[in-house]
């Protein structure tokens, strides 16, 4: 397709570098969401030692007790407990250890899965390419969380599919960007140099082709990881992502979505980290996308 | 151009079929569906009665052979959980939910995100491009799950302004629209923003205010006017986040479309329901792409008709 947004050569929607009224268009460090983000990786690691109870195991007796700031709430539960009488503020805390583990998992497995096919297939080109590109084309081609339902559906609600087939539907994202710049990058001469030099193929690819796309691939990482957690979230919520009773943040949303008259904070809490989290992955993705590539201003 | 239209509609329409082959054999190899329905208690004899009713004994091949022809006639086969209902039947009946949804969302978000965004470029760097950025950034953040439960909590079940869940009267669409046409805005008017402030500093638009033209016919017909084109280029991402976010949107508020249909086909095992839910949002998609880009290539006589 000449006209999607996965076509590398579209510069229709680049952010212009207006010099007029001086640097406003870049972005400042977004310092508030390092923080943030910093503070769930700390928590996720030493969930264990924070959390004041157990996440998995409650007690009927505790159920749907409101958190500390009203009334009825107890010190003991900050954030109140759910339906089984679990403490949410424990809930939270193991997960963002799920939330985490999926994100940079993921966002890991397709980026080496789709580097690897991206380098090929712009390197290589003839048929490899054509191949590798029409499968690629076709996996971007589905929308994203009808087929990530369906697939995790199919192949049972579990964390390992949720996994699988999120790496499955994201890898053509850096398959098709890293194609672009490979190709590019393969016509420069420093690499008919390396050839005369007598470099096998796979060296040029390893220590000159490589090397000049891992930027993009930085920004393009940074860029997925918000989608991924939301993604994941959503897959969860629906019943179609990470089973129960494993403190999945989107499970949790779902554990509240009857009772939300009488006890708002069983669904809302979790939401909110939820939220925060990505909102913070997605300012740092646009801070580390304007500062690094601003070609991939239309990701 | 009618050899550019031909070629688009032979993708499409390849599309539609790799995605209803795919599915059908996933459907069919990640387990039989007859075994994953029925109680493990139930003897042998009667689940091969069973895979004999639906024809799940013959081989692959010709199960798919089957199917399709079955397909040509707008047969998708029959519901394992509502026995005796045709597929068609019940996709037909949320087929017209679903488009609402979707529609009004869509308007809402385009009525929303195009002023907001050329705002935002027009004053660029002061308060109304801070509220629109902040509008926009929200919305690409807020999963539409939370967003619709925050609604529901406080439209309907403390103020009961709004019904809690299905689709009665014209008031029970307003939330449903809202968190879906919120998430969609979002990106759409960050598009808008930023190819507006591209086309603000044209030559074009320089020259339209050197001849001493109105700004408000500067900024609409001549700046806004090719900045609206990105937001045609990305339809197909508009378009999936319209489908996902309705899959969500619909569940959270119960909406009788095809998205819950979806889940509850999900949470059933319900395998010709899902097959066919997905096989015909898929094919909306498909259609859908291509007619934005028959738009595109009509509106911006700059695209290339080959390739």
């Amino acid at each position: 397709m000449t006209t999607t947004a996965s076509d590398s050569g579209a510069p229709q929607a680049e952010e212009p570098r207006v010099k007029v009224r001086g640097a406003a268009t870049t972005i400042r460090f977004p310092f508030v969401s390092m923080v943030v983000l910093a503070l769930v990786v700390l928590v996720a690691v030493f969930a264990p030692l924070i959390a004041p109870h157990d996440p998995e195991v409650g007690q009927l007796s505790n159920k749907l007790i409101p958190p500390v700031w009203q009334e009825g709430g107890r010190s003991d539960f900050l954030l109140g407990t759910d339906t089984l009488g679990r403490d949410i503020f424990t809930r939270i805390l193991y997960g963002a250890r799920v939330s985490l583990m999926v994100a940079i998992l993921a966002t890991g497995l397709a980026g080496v899965l789709g580097t690897i096919v991206g380098l090929i297939a712009g390197f290589y080109r003839g048929w490899v390419e054509i191949l590798l590109m029409r499968i690629t084309d076709m996996t971007l081609a589905l929308p994203l969380m009808l087929m990530a339902i369906v697939l995790v559906a199919l192949l049972g609600a579990s964390l390992t599919n949720v996994l699988l087939v999120i790496v499955i539907l994201l890898w053509p994202y850096y398959a098709r960007q890293i194609r672009g710049e490979a190709l590019a990058i393969s016509e420069e001469d420093f690499i008919d140099l390396a050839r005369v030099a007598g470099l096998s193929n796979p060296r040029i690819l390893w220590r000159h082709i490589l090397p000049n796309v891992m930027p993009t691939i930085g920004v393009l990482a940074t860029l997925q990881v918000a989608l991924i957690i939301l993604l994941e979230a959503s897959l969860s919520f629906l019943g179609v992502g990470i089973p129960p009773p494993t403190p999945a943040w989107g499970l949790m949303v779902a554990d509240g979505r009857d009772i939300l008259g009488r006890a708002w904070w069983v669904s809302i809490i979790p939401g909110i980290a939820i939220f925060g989290v990505v909102l913070a992955a997605n300012l740092l993705g646009d801070w580390v996308r304007d500062r690094f590539d601003p070609k991939l201003r239309q990701l | 151009m009618r050899r550019f239209v031909l070629a688009r509609l032979a993708q499409a329409v390849v599309s539609i079929f790799v995605l209803i082959t795919v599915l059908f054999f996933l459907v069919r190899l990640t387990g039989d569906p007859v075994e994953r329905m029925i109680p493990p208690q139930v003897t042998e004899e009667v689940a091969n009665d069973l895979k004999r009713a639906y024809g799940l004994d013959k081989p692959l091949i010709v199960q798919y052979g089957v199917f399709l022809g079955g397909l040509a006639t707008g047969d998708l086969g029959t519901s394992l959980y509502f026995r005796g209902r045709t597929v068609s039947e019940l996709l037909s009946l949320r087929i017209l939910p679903s488009l609402e949804l979707s529609v009004f969302s869509m308007l809402f978000a385009l009525l929303i995100a195009l002023p907001l965004g050329v705002y935002a470029a027009k004053y660029r760097g002061r308060g109304s491009d801070y509220v629109a950025r902040i509008f926009s950034i929200l919305g690409g953040a807020a999963p539409s799950f939370l967003v619709g439960l925050v609604m529901l909590r406080i439209f309907s079940v403390q103020l009961q302004w709004f019904p809690t869940g299905g689709r009665e009267g014209l008031l029970s669409v307003v939330l449903p629209t809202f968190t879906l046409g919120w998430f969609v805005s979002a990106g759409i008017m960050r598009l808008t923003r930023s190819s507006m402030l591209e086309s603000l500093y044209g030559d074009y638009v320089k020259l339209a205010r050197i001849k001493g033209v109105r700004e408000s016919v500067v900024i609409w017909k001549h700046a806004f006017k090719n900045a609206a084109l990105p937001v045609i280029t990305y339809a197909t991402v508009i378009f999936a986040a319209v489908i996902g976010g309705a899959i969500v949107t619909e569940y959270v508020f119960a909406w009788p479309g095809l998205g819950s249909l979806l889940i509850r086909a999900v949470i059933q095992r319900d395998f010709p329901v899902i097959q066919g839910a997905v096989i015909l949002i898929g094919s909306a998609f498909v259609l859908c792409n291509f007619l934005a880009d028959l738009a595109y290539a009509w509106i911006n006589p700059k695209i290339r008709y080959t390739r």
